[in-house]
């Protein structure tokens, strides 16, 4: 595609963004963003980096939020915000990239106005929350695999999209600890398609991918170590939400309590099937420090899915469902009421909500065919689906709400691109056929499952 | 370094593989950062030594890691008195931190505080100790404008 239409795309979503950005004003903390300015302000105060609630968060994004407050004072949070809008045009970028070099220019056109209008990406640029920045390192490093998977007779460049790749993967997980174990699977992936050319060859470029991520992370989990006497690689946080979503009740962050309280009357068959009878909750550790905290949420909860298989299995079933939610976490600041000003009047509040509930649709029901009709010379197609099932295992299987899923929407957008523009076309043959059909309906029941909840929440704001 | 010369089983490409000068390089500076872990490592008589006569800073970073590095000792009335009534002012405020204060409920903490009166220490304070996560509390921008303020003149 040619640059100037990258420029307009990436100039229009920017845009977008910061008109966002301004019309949403000056939006009180909420949960973790209050969490992350508290992390924030004693790091400045004190020197150095704590934790907070049960979770040992990786320091990057309370970095930015500390690097803000001492720069900008009490004018930190917009500053930072727009930061976030600034780099999102690197995500659209590179959203347009990975498309165009997957489907070509047309998908490249498509995938870039998806990312410019996507309200739930929108969001995360005015929110306190993470994924911004987690997307802009995450992003070019996953191109950059891509590309490296295309490529495979540029061997002097290779190595340098592995390096590059690894390098912004650490400090990735100095953001998010969601895809520490991803690198695994990808040195795994780079090793098995390396083999093809020698058992040294598929060690030696493994090993590079790991070594770069490794360099990045390692003087972290190293102040890890020394502060808690424990290995915590990125962070410490997935204990809390094996308690969250392991457990005897449920919990969405996606739904406002008035939702959340009536969920047995709201959806009373999904209840019933997928949630009762509940086995009584366990209670979470109270182990000294965060860690140890940590890691014992998580055997707390593997004993309790060995104790209650059958519940847990069924209300995976419901995890999965709320994972691909048409909702979204810039619908469930109007349900809980934390917009104000222009963005509430009805006038711009109703297409607003229209797009954001029908765009992740549109993305989610044209994922699956653009991933199995996409013609793939270079193998990178084992790369998406591995990372697809990662993020997808990592998040919905544990506690599923549409936050979730932000990590991998880009990636999502893409093969949503490649689809809508003709250029992926899984009918061509009777399996591609029957996959993408079996995808669509597995899609409908997902959506099925959680319809009068989607109903009950759209109610309340229209 | 030699080039190693491969030739793909399955297309038939040739590639040559520099003899892992990068995977050297990265490999210097894992062991770089592994060593200057090891040459920072505070034992725990360092860290009390440092908690009683530090540079500022560095005591409130030995109290986070006494209290955080098993076994775990939770503070007791008197050691929490004691830090409340220490000359360091980033002491008295770390013990009213979520960090601190997750041990007990902060009884004494919260009668400290009181005689505080209005100074830029109590704001702070108050910011640290009344900010209770796991009871999903929440700062407001009001209060993160009172926190960034209580240092300046005319407070």
């Amino acid at each position: 595609m040619a640059g100037r239409w990258v420029l307009a795309l990436v100039a229009l979503g920017v845009g977008v963004r910061a008109a966002g950005l301004l019309l949403a004003g000056d939006l009180e903390p909420y949960g973790d963003e209050s969490h992350y300015l508290y992390l924030a302000l004693a790091w400045n105060r004190f020197g150095f980096y704590s934790d907070c609630a049960q979770y040992l968060w990786p320091p990057g994004y309370p970095f930015l939020l500390a690097a803000g407050l001492k720069a900008f004072g009490s004018h930190a949070i917009f500053a930072i915000k727009l930061v976030q809008v600034l780099i999102s045009g690197v995500n659209g970028s590179v959203i347009m990239r990975l498309a165009g070099r997957l489907f070509g220019p047309r998908a490249a056109f498509l995938a870039g106005l998806l990312w410019a209008l996507h309200l739930p990406l929108i969001g995360f640029t005015h929110y306190l929350w993470p994924e911004t920045l987690y997307l802009t390192l995450f992003l070019p490093a996953f191109y950059w695999l891509v590309k490296w998977w295309q490529e495979p007779d540029r061997p002097s460049a290779a190595n340098r999209w592995l390096v590059g790749a690894g390098l912004l993967i650490g400090l990735s997980l100095l953001v998010k600890e969601a895809g520490v174990l991803w690198c695994a699977v990808v040195a795994v992936l780079i090793f098995c398609r390396d083999l093809g050319w020698s058992l040294r060859v598929g060690w030696s470029r493994a090993l590079l991918f790991l070594l770069s991520a490794g360099a990045v992370l390692t003087p972290w989990t190293l102040r890890n170590f020394e502060v808690y006497g424990r290995l915590a690689p990125a962070g410490a946080t997935l204990g809390q939400n094996v308690y969250w979503g392991v457990n005897g009740f449920y919990l969405n962050f996606d739904y406002p309590p008035s939702v959340l309280a009536r969920l047995p009357q709201i959806n009373p068959w999904v209840h019933r099937r997928l949630l009762q009878p509940a086995p009584p909750n366990w209670e979470r550790s109270a182990a000294l420090n965060v860690v140890d905290q940590s890691a014992d949420n998580v055997r707390r909860g593997l004993a309790f899915a060995r104790r209650h298989p059958g519940f847990v299995l069924r209300s995976r079933l419901k995890k999965l469902a709320d994972w691909a939610t048409p909702l979204s976490f810039f619908v469930r600041h109007y349900a809980w009421q934390r917009y104000h000003g222009a963005l509430t009047d009805p006038v711009i509040r109703r297409p607003l909500l229209v797009i954001a509930i029908a765009l992740p649709m549109l993305i989610l029901a044209s994922a699956w065919p653009g991933l199995t009709g996409l013609r793939d010379p270079g193998g990178a197609r084992s790369l998406l689906i591995w990372t697809l099932a990662y993020f997808l295992a990592a998040t919905a299987l544990i506690n599923g709400m549409s936050r979730y899923r932000t990590c991998i929407e880009p990636v999502l957008i893409v093969l949503a691109a490649g689809f809508l523009s003709g250029a992926a076309r899984p009918w061509g043959h009777r399996p591609g056929l029957l996959g993408c059909i079996g995808g669509w309906v597995v899609l409908a029941g997902l959506w099925g499952i959680n319809l009068p909840e989607v109903l009950a929440v759209l109610k309340l704001i229209w | 370094m030699h080039m190693t010369r491969v030739r793909s089983s399955i297309s038939g490409w040739t590639i040559r593989l520099k003899g892992g000068r990068l995977h050297i390089l990265l490999l210097a500076i894992l062991i770089g950062e592994l060593l200057a872990a090891r040459i920072n490592h505070r034992a725990q008589p360092e860290l009390q030594a440092l908690l009683d006569s530090g540079p500022s800073r560095q005591r409130a970073y030995a109290l986070f890691v006494l209290t955080n590095r098993g076994p775990v000792q939770p503070p007791d009335r008197e050691t929490i008195r004691k830090l409340l009534q220490s000359d360091e002012v980033l002491l008295r405020e770390w013990t009213m931190t979520a960090n601190f204060t997750r041990f007990a409920p902060p009884l004494v903490q919260e009668s400290h505080i009181g005689s505080l009166g209005g100074s830029g220490e109590a704001v702070r304070c108050r910011f640290w100790l009344y900010y209770r996560p796991a009871g999903g509390s929440l700062i407001t921008l009001a209060d993160l404008k009172r926190f960034l303020d209580a240092d300046r003149p005319g407070f």
